[in-house]
């Protein structure tokens, strides 16, 4: 019962197409203080704003590998569950808490590699400046109409 | 940065991929598909389970011990000795699905080390580790690189 999960066919899909952008408008000190439960990643720098300003931010700031989580949380919106081949993100300027964000991406190519229907992506997150915290580049395997 | 530790592997380490924390994890990073959240939803998709999440393995990465960890010699803030960290870059690899109830054997090593000129003078240290998630069938399901920069809060003086 695949048709429950599949969102998105190759056949649907064209290079130039847009991601669906997915904000999330602010990013709270709840929301990062969540994900550094979920991911187990207590580094000070993300939850004790002392600690952070003693080392010269302002505020804290969120872990990169949750913008990464918003950008696979984004992909899998439009494509459905257990598409990616492959996520890469580079990580540019900070998310600071209270920022609000955007996750953005772009199809750059559509090809057919080893039996399987491939789409690469070029993402990115940008803040409320359209300052981009992360840079990211995805492949995904899409199902066929046929 | 303890550049001897290229291509040193860790003492392999073994966890549950337990739906709670999948569960947990999908909600930190808003993801609110029902296959993360309805395990009898979940059984009848071709995964036959609950499936991770894209980012999830980096939620066991912190389940190394002293004896599993590799100390590549980085300095972070809790130091107190004006080094911290960046996350420079990281990516996912996929091969084959993690679903709740498989036991993972983390294995890790240290893929490269270098430096670069930084943009405002002074280096900048990289470090490159892969971890390579493995289930209970010895199937190699994720792979994942991280490089992680040292930065410095005043230039070290030696």
């Amino acid at each position: 019962m695949s048709e429950l999960i599949d969102k998105v066919y190759f056949e649907d899909v064209n290079e130039g197409d847009e991601v669906p952008p997915f904000s999330v408008n602010p990013v709270t000190r709840t929301i990062i203080v969540k994900y550094a439960g979920a991911g187990g990643d207590f580094s000070p720098m993300h939850h004790d704003e002392l600690h952070a300003i003693r080392t010269g931010a302002d505020r804290i700031f969120a872990h990169g590998l949750l913008g990464a989580g918003f950008m696979g949380t984004t992909l899998e919106k439009w494509l459905g569950v257990g598409h990616l081949r492959r996520l890469r993100t580079r990580f540019g300027e900070r998310l600071w808490a209270n920022d609000s964000i955007t996750c953005k991406g772009v199809v750059t190519k559509k090809y057919v590699q080893d039996g399987e229907h491939l789409i690469d992506i070029d993402a990115w997150i940008e803040n409320q400046w359209g300052q981009r915290t992360h840079t990211i580049w995805a492949t995904a395997a899409l199902p066929t109409r046929s | 940065m303890d550049y001897s530790k290229v291509g040193q592997e860790a003492a392999p380490f073994t966890m549950p991929a337990d739906w709670s924390k999948i569960r947990e994890f999908a909600n930190a990073t808003l993801n609110d598909d029902p296959i993360y959240f309805d395990p009898e939803y979940a059984e009848k998709t071709r995964f036959g389970g609950v499936p991770t999440p894209p980012t999830w393995v980096v939620d066991m990465l912190f389940w190394a011990t002293p004896e599993t960890h590799l100390d590549l010699g980085l300095v972070d803030s809790t130091q107190g000795k004006g080094g911290y960290l960046l996350h420079g870059e990281t990516e996912w690899i996929y091969l084959k699905p993690i679903l709740a109830g498989d036991t993972l054997t983390v294995k890790t090593k240290v893929a490269d080390m270098y430096e670069k000129q930084g943009r405002r003078g002074g280096k900048m240290e990289f470090a490159v580790t892969e971890h390579t998630f493995i289930n209970q069938h010895g199937e190699e399901c994720v792979r994942y690189l991280s490089t992680v920069i040292q930065q410095w809060v005043t230039p070290p003086t030696s």
